[in-house]
């Protein structure tokens, strides 16, 4: 039933009966100590108070005899007045002293009139001797002084020691009265206070305990979990209080702890495995950077081969505008002259034509050679044969024929020769007759060479036309060059200043990697650090 | 290749040359001989043929023969069987002859038998042409031609070098020839011919 209640309502029980016991044992030891301080009080207005005023009364008296015997005995008057205002003071409380202990007194009241008489005797005297100080005559004040002193003094200690002696009686009884009372007091009091302690040690044993042994087992848990032990597991626990409930949520802290440190573990063997690949990537970043940068310089130096190459280039260019522009002029002149060509070709052929033609005619002119030449053979043939048949005339003559014969032989001598002379023009007319042929063959293989020249010079022409427009576009072309070379020597001026920049920020950006490097290095070492760490911790 | 003028200089035309050369050629061709020089000429020429004849005058038993030509080949005939020459002309042809007959041709108005000798002699036809003459030759009986490719012309042989014909030939060869020259001319025996039966066709049929 207790295990089921509150701490809360538990401790206010536990406070309830402690309170409960405190305000008994309280009550009853205030109730001895009040029984106590009546007793005390008894004690300390009779008998005490009695002897303590006495006391006071006897030093009173001592203190005004003193300052007498200084104003008497001092040789100096300046201090008789300080003494003359202690006497009066003393006096005063001698008296109040006095009262008390007549009030006071629980024995015989005579006694204390005794005392005061013996003080009464004694004020003349004293008045006396201070007169005659103030007078100013010591001597004679002496001798009163001590005179008087001795007998009053005899007086008041017997009067004084009877009075304190009854009170010592009375305070011895009242002192064995008070300790009795105190002795069964304090026994009282005592088993009270044992007892009392007996209940609050068993509520707070059974208190204690009902809080303590789940907080043993939560310190239990707590100490391997700070140990990095999360493989732990909470027992069970029955009950509703706070600390079962503080167990129970200590357990799904620690579960989630674990799983958290599951996932931290996770998180940091990825973390230390990124931090390992950033390491590497930057490191190879930064040697990526370093040769980004070595290849920028590169880049900037070419840049500048590249400026120079093309400026070589404009000039070329430009060059090559005008040699293009010559090259049309050139052209156009080429034009004219296939032109000029075409009509010589013209003319030529026309020229070819009219040779042939004379070729022809005078091929058949030999023709009409050759049949002349063919009627004088005939002529020779004939001649010949008559001169044959004049030498067989001759011969048939005889003697006389003689002359004829050789007439004849003559004439046919003459006709051979016609014929060989006839012979020789018709082998002379073949000649003639090949040589027209082959002419008129040459003039007709010219004439043929003339048309095709002719052909290929009007081709000759349109590629020179095409050409002169290629040129004509080549020489546009070529200006369009040169322009446009103009503005790529610009844009390679702001490349050139671009890639200054370029290896500046190159340069920036190795510095930046190599930090970054260093960064990437702390990382992976943190990582490695973390993982350590959480490899502490066992799951 | 108006444009080209050096890509064959070998066949440029040198047309001063040209003109002269033409030139020469009209004047040597319109160049008449002057007559004293041509009468020279010829008095020269008649004077070296003239002594010619004369050496062979003085040898007697010289043979005066016709010299012809069948198939290449120089054939001669006594000229005292030679009437005359003439030229193949209007040949006429004979149906139903021997082939060595050719035909008939008119001689200034006398009808005149050809016959070709080639027949007899093996030798290889040549054809028929306006150039073939016809040697006439005749005796007191009977007149008749001979097919002649060419006439070479009047010729003396002497006696002694005529050779008698081969013994190896025989039939007709042998009875026509008379004998061959140095020269390696065929005389031809023209009595025996002009006398021979086989000849004379319109007696046989």
């Amino acid at each position: 039933m207790i295990m089921n209640m509150r701490i809360r309502a538990r401790l206010l029980l536990s406070f309830v009966i402690v309170l409960v016991l405190l305000v008994g044992v309280g009550g009853y030891s205030l109730n001895r100590m009040s029984h106590l301080a009546d007793l005390t009080t008894d004690l300390y207005e009779h008998p005490f108070t009695v002897r303590k005023s006495i006391r006071d009364a006897y030093l009173d008296l001592m203190k005004m005899n003193r300052s007498l015997n200084r104003m008497v005995t001092s040789p100096d008057n300046g201090t008789i007045s300080v003494d003359l205002q202690t006497v009066n003071e003393s006096e005063k409380n001698f008296m109040k002293n006095m009262g008390f202990v007549k009030e006071r007194f629980l024995g015989k009241q005579s006694e204390v009139d005794d005392v005061i008489k013996a003080y009464e005797e004694w004020k003349p005297l004293r008045d006396r001797v201070i007169a005659l100080v103030v007078a100013n005559q010591k001597g004679k004040a002496k001798e009163l002084l001590t005179g008087i002193d001795a007998k009053l003094f005899a007086t008041l200690d017997k009067e004084a020691g009877d009075i304190l002696a009854f009170a010592d009686n009375k305070a011895n009884e009242f002192f064995k009265g008070a300790q009795n009372t105190a002795r069964k007091s304090l026994i009282l009091v005592s088993l009270v206070i044992v007892a009392a302690a007996g209940i609050v040690v068993l509520v707070a044993v059974t208190l204690t305990r009902s809080i303590i042994r789940p907080l043993d087992t939560a310190m239990g848990v707590a100490a391997r979990v700070a140990d990095g032990d999360l493989t732990v597991t909470v027992p069970p626990s029955r009950g509703r209080d706070e600390m079962h409930l503080l167990l129970q949520t200590f357990g799904r802290m620690v579960e989630n702890l674990r799983r958290q440190t599951m996932e931290i573990h996770e998180g940091v063997n990825i973390l230390a495995a990124s931090a390992g690949e950033i390491l590497a990537s930057t490191t190879q970043v930064a040697s990526s950077a370093a040769e980004t940068a070595s290849a920028v310089n590169e880049t900037t130096a070419t840049v500048e081969e590249v400026k120079q190459t093309t400026q070589l280039a404009g000039q070329k260019s430009r060059n090559v505008a005008e040699t293009a522009q010559r090259a049309l002029q050139v052209s156009q002149g080429g034009r004219k002259s296939v032109e000029d060509s075409v009509e010589g070709m013209n003319r030529i052929r026309e020229q070819m034509a009219t040779i042939a033609e004379s070729i022809v005619s005078l091929s058949e002119q030999s023709h009409s050679i050759g049949e002349i030449i063919a009627t004088v053979n005939d002529l020779a043939e004939q001649s010949n044969l008559l001169a044959v048949n004049a030498s067989i005339e001759a011969a048939k003559a005889g003697e006389h024929g003689k002359g004829f014969a050789v007439v004849a032989h003559e004439v046919k001598s003459l006709a051979d020769q016609s014929k060989q002379a006839t012979a020789q023009v018709r082998a002379l007319l073949n000649d003639i007759q090949k040589a027209t042929n082959a002419a008129v063959m040459a003039t007709e293989q010219g004439s043929k060479a003339v048309e095709a020249g002719e052909k290929q010079a009007m081709q000759a022409g349109e590629s020179i036309r095409l050409l002169t427009e290629s040129i004509a576009e080549s020489a546009n072309a070529a200006a369009q060059i040169t322009a446009t070379n103009q503005q790529q020597m610009i844009g390679m001026d702001q490349v050139a200043l671009a890639m200054e920049n370029i290896s500046e920020a190159s340069t920036l950006s190795v510095t930046g990697t190599k930090q970054a490097e260093i960064s990437a290095q702390n990382l992976h070492e943190l990582g490695q650090k973390l993982k350590r760490l959480v490899e502490h911790f066992k799951l | 290749m108006i444009n080209n003028p050096s890509a064959n200089p070998a066949k440029r035309l040198d047309w001063d040359e040209l003109h002269r050369r033409l030139e020469a050629a009209r004047v040597s061709l319109n160049r008449e001989m002057p007559p004293d020089e041509e009468k020279r000429i010829l008095k020269a020429r008649a004077a070296t043929l003239a002594k010619d004849s004369l050496d062979g005058e003085t040898t007697e038993g010289n043979l005066e023969i016709l010299e012809f030509l069948l198939a290449y080949e120089r054939y001669g005939i006594e000229m005292s069987f030679v009437r005359e020459t003439c030229p193949l002309r209007d040949l006429t042809p004979l149906p139903c002859t021997p082939p060595f007959v050719l035909g008939l041709i008119n001689v200034r108005g006398e009808i005149v038998s050809v016959i070709d000798l080639k027949k007899f002699f093996d030798l290889p036809e040549k054809g028929l042409t306006d150039l073939n003459k016809v040697v006439i030759v005749h005796d007191d009986a009977t007149t008749f031609g001979i097919l002649a490719d060419e006439i070479i012309g009047v010729g003396m042989v002497s006696g002694d070098a005529i050779q008698p014909s081969l013994p190896t030939l025989t039939g007709i060869r042998d009875e026509y020839l008379k004998g061959i020259t140095g020269e390696r001319t065929i005389i031809l025996d023209g009595n025996r011919i002009l006398t021979d039966r086989r000849l004379i066709v319109n007696d046989e049929e």
